[in-house]
């Protein structure tokens, strides 16, 4: 081999090492969120991840073909393995989304025809006895819709989301593009258009893939948890109770929260929030009570409380026996256990030195409690 | 007039292409541990109080970079010695080149001693190992001058000074995590990491390739290649250690508002005045403003106070300030009690702005003592 091609292979050798390792951090972030049981979010990460591993393995045997191989079976096949790889990308990317749970991004039945229409493209490639013939470049202006409409989804769950989350997922798009044009580069490099040109788009390729790689890894580091679509306008409110004496020692409204910007401040501590949660945590603790005589399941703490579109979901603290955490949601209640637990978390973490002494804190404790507005905030952004 | 010698360099063996894939890859994967060691230091250098994660960075950093230019040396430089030589009288491409290998990791190195030593004395005096380093790099540096191909046996006295110091590290780790069973598996998951990357390190060195050939060198850089599975479990896995170990130096700990009202104290020996806490509080909040006043100083910020036998470190946040007594100077004590006020200020942020003078809600502080000085 010679030191060019070995320093060709090194340079998309470094680029291979970034993009398996935003895979496998794809696939951690899947099974994590699987657990929290974030199906959208999860199923997001599981198709990147699979987009991602596919078509960077595809590209992998493309390479291993220009440098390394010379028996021309070999050649063909890998080369006819490597583009079924990237013909299975985008496949695999719209097999995991296609699920009623996307209704809100995608068109159930325009991504059925796509993944139709693509799946064509793997048919043609392994008719075609060469990757100079027709049939084959056909085979890959097949795959260009299915790319169009991975972007045109992503573009959908721009347009439902907000804040801070949406710059990110902007950034991540954006990422996206310049890496996905890149595949021009390579397209010309493997099929050698031009082939006197070939290492100028071959290196040009691979800085453009770079920079779409350092643009996605921007927009993740820090990225916002992402619990759904539309999930700010279903959040209603959230309670700390303390079932020892009954009292809500926090409380928050979020559709005031998300319509007025000085709710969350704390410089208008002094504005005490008229609220119901007296009331609240009381009628809370007598049904609890009274269900609990009705069904013989004292000990058993509630989970769930269904009125008519609302819900209250519970979540109690493990760690400080008498606290429970109330958030009250509109719809579909899924995505929001796992932000219930990042309240209780995050609550448990940030007061965990006066939890454990709760008893010793005599008055105000719910002045106390409302330094949680900033972790709120934070949460919201 | 050109000398050509045993070449083994470039590599033209079989193995080539396998070690120069392996070498890569570790290679890349060090340095991107650099950067994100760089990153972490860089988000959090406001409120980081130690330098570990720049030490880490530089080393790291430059480990990726020795490798870099080992890389560029054994596999595309030439090994013919050519006299002259640029500013030598003789040398060949492949020792500039490595001798830039050598300037890399010397200086990630040097950095790593200089952020460790800045917060601990490691052996009799700050800087102690910085020092020793420094000197052996001038020294080094003289003889580069006159001489490009110098034997490697120099390179041992830096080697030596940096084992050295790790091993009094380890020690040093080892006593301060041995309470806490994670911390203390995670330092030997660290310790096993590095003694696998200077392991595999030695057996890539040029003495043991010409004795043994290149499949030593393979094993050595398969070795290093697997260094990165324990460091990286260790760096997802384990919490950073938190080094200190304050008990035997504070003798208490004052937590005053601006108006000088001691809203928690805690004395950890025993009074021999029977001073009381808001006697105290309000002779250090006078003292404080005094001292702001002279020294035209912000209000925010550290004072230190010294006197023999007693040191007392003042941390004034926006709403409280902090004090602590201490029986000798502590490395870093400051920035911890910076982390407390500051989280203290973050919990009671709304009793503090409207304050009515019950104290008691400020006991649970003392769990924030527990919590940031590990008391």
């Amino acid at each position: 081999m010679i030191p060019s091609q070995e320093i060709e292979f090194i340079t998309f050798l470094t680029l291979s090492i970034i993009s398996f390792q935003l895979s496998i951090y794809f696939f951690y972030q899947y099974f994590k969120l699987k657990k929290r049981n974030l199906y959208f979010n999860s199923k997001l990460q599981l198709s990147f991840g699979i987009f991602l591993l596919l078509l960077i393995t595809g590209i992998c045997f493309l390479n291993n073909v220009r440098l390394f191989q010379t028996d021309v079976i070999v050649i063909l096949l890998f080369s006819k393995l490597g583009w079924l790889l990237i013909f299975l990308a985008p496949l695999g990317f719209l097999f995991c989304v296609l699920n009623q749970q996307f209704h809100e991004i995608l068109d159930i039945k325009t991504t059925q025809i796509l993944i139709l229409f693509n799946s064509i493209a793997p048919v043609l490639l392994f008719l075609s006895p060469s990757t100079d013939t027709l049939l084959f470049r056909a085979s890959i202006v097949l795959m260009i819709p299915s790319l169009i409409y991975i972007i045109y989804i992503q573009l959908n769950i721009i347009k439902k989301t907000k804040g801070q989350l949406k710059k990110r997922i902007i950034l991540f798009l954006s990422g996206e593009i310049v890496a996905f044009s890149s595949l021009v580069n390579a397209l010309l490099v493997n099929l050698s258009l031009i082939p006197e040109w070939s290492n100028v788009f071959y290196y040009s390729g691979l800085g453009i893939l770079f920079c779409g790689l350092l643009l996605i890894i921007i927009s993740l580091i820090n990225s916002p948890p992402f619990y759904g679509l539309n999930y700010q306008q279903n959040l209603l409110k959230f309670y700390v109770i303390n079932n020892n004496n009954k009292k809500c020692f926090y409380f928050v409204d979020f559709q005031r929260a998300f319509s007025e910007d000085s709710y969350l401040s704390t410089v208008s501590i002094k504005n005490v929030r008229s609220i119901d949660k007296a009331l609240f945590s009381k009628v809370i603790t007598g049904i609890e009570l009274m269900i609990g005589d009705l069904t013989n399941t004292k000990g058993e703490k509630i989970t769930q409380i269904q009125q008519e579109n609302s819900m209250l979901i519970f979540d109690h603290s493990t760690t400080y026996e008498d606290i429970s955490y109330i958030l009250v949601v509109k719809n579909d209640v899924q995505p929001y256990y796992s932000f219930l637990q990042q309240l209780k978390r995050q609550f448990e973490l940030f007061f965990k030195e006066i939890l454990i002494s709760l008893e010793k804190i005599k008055t105000n404790p719910e002045k106390l409690f409302r330094s949680f507005d900033m972790i709120i905030a934070w949460l919201l952004r | 007039m050109i000398k050509l010698i045993n070449q083994l360099f470039p590599i033209a063996d079989a193995i080539r292409f396998p070690l120069l894939i392996v070498e890569w890859v570790f290679s890349f994967i060090y340095f991107e541990f650099g950067l994100s060691f760089f990153l972490r230091y860089y988000k959090n250098r406001k409120k980081s109080k130690t330098y570990y994660d720049l030490a880490f960075a530089s080393f790291f950093i430059g480990f990726a970079l020795l490798w870099f230019f080992f890389i560029i040396a054994d596999y595309y430089s030439s090994e013919v010695i050519r006299s002259p030589y640029l500013l030598w009288s003789s040398g060949s491409d492949r020792s500039l080149i490595l001798s830039f290998a050598d300037f890399s990791i010397m200086g990630g190195a040097l950095m790593c001693l200089y952020f460790m030593e800045k917060m601990k004395i490691f052996f009799i005096k700050r800087y102690f190992f910085t020092l020793c380093f420094l000197i052996s790099i001038g020294i080094y540096f003289v003889l580069y001058f006159f001489i490009l191909d110098l034997p490697r046996a120099l390179i041992y006295p830096f080697y030596a000074i940096f084992i050295l110091f790790l091993f009094l590290y380890f020690i040093d780790v080892i006593k301060t995590v041995k309470k806490k069973r994670i911390l203390l598996i995670g330092a030997f998951i660290f310790i096993m990491g590095v003694i696998l990357l200077f392991t595999g390190f030695t057996l890539t060195t040029d003495d043991l390739v010409i004795m043994y050939g290149f499949n030593i060198r393979l094993l050595g850089s398969i070795i290093q290649l697997a260094s990165i599975l324990c460091l990286f479990i260790f760096f997802l896995k384990i919490p950073p250690f938190s080094e200190f170990d304050f008990d035997p130096y504070i003798e208490g700990i004052f937590l005053i508002n601006k108006g000088g009202i001691a809203l928690y104290h805690k004395s950890f020996v025993e009074s021999e005045d029977g001073k009381s806490g808001h006697l105290f509080s309000s002779g250090i909040t006078s003292v404080n403003i005094i001292l702001n006043e002279i020294i035209s100083s912000q209000k925010k910020g550290l004072s230190i106070i010294k006197k023999k036998g007693k040191i007392l470190y003042l941390y004034s946040g926006s709403l409280t300030t902090g004090v602590l007594i201490c029986n000798s100077e502590r490395d870093h004590i400051s920035s911890f009690l910076k982390e407390f006020i500051l989280r203290v200020e973050d919990i009671y942020l709304n009793i503090l702005v409207d304050f009515d003078g019950d104290i008691s809600i400020f006991r649970p502080v003392e769990n924030i003592i527990k919590e940031v000085f590990g008391l």
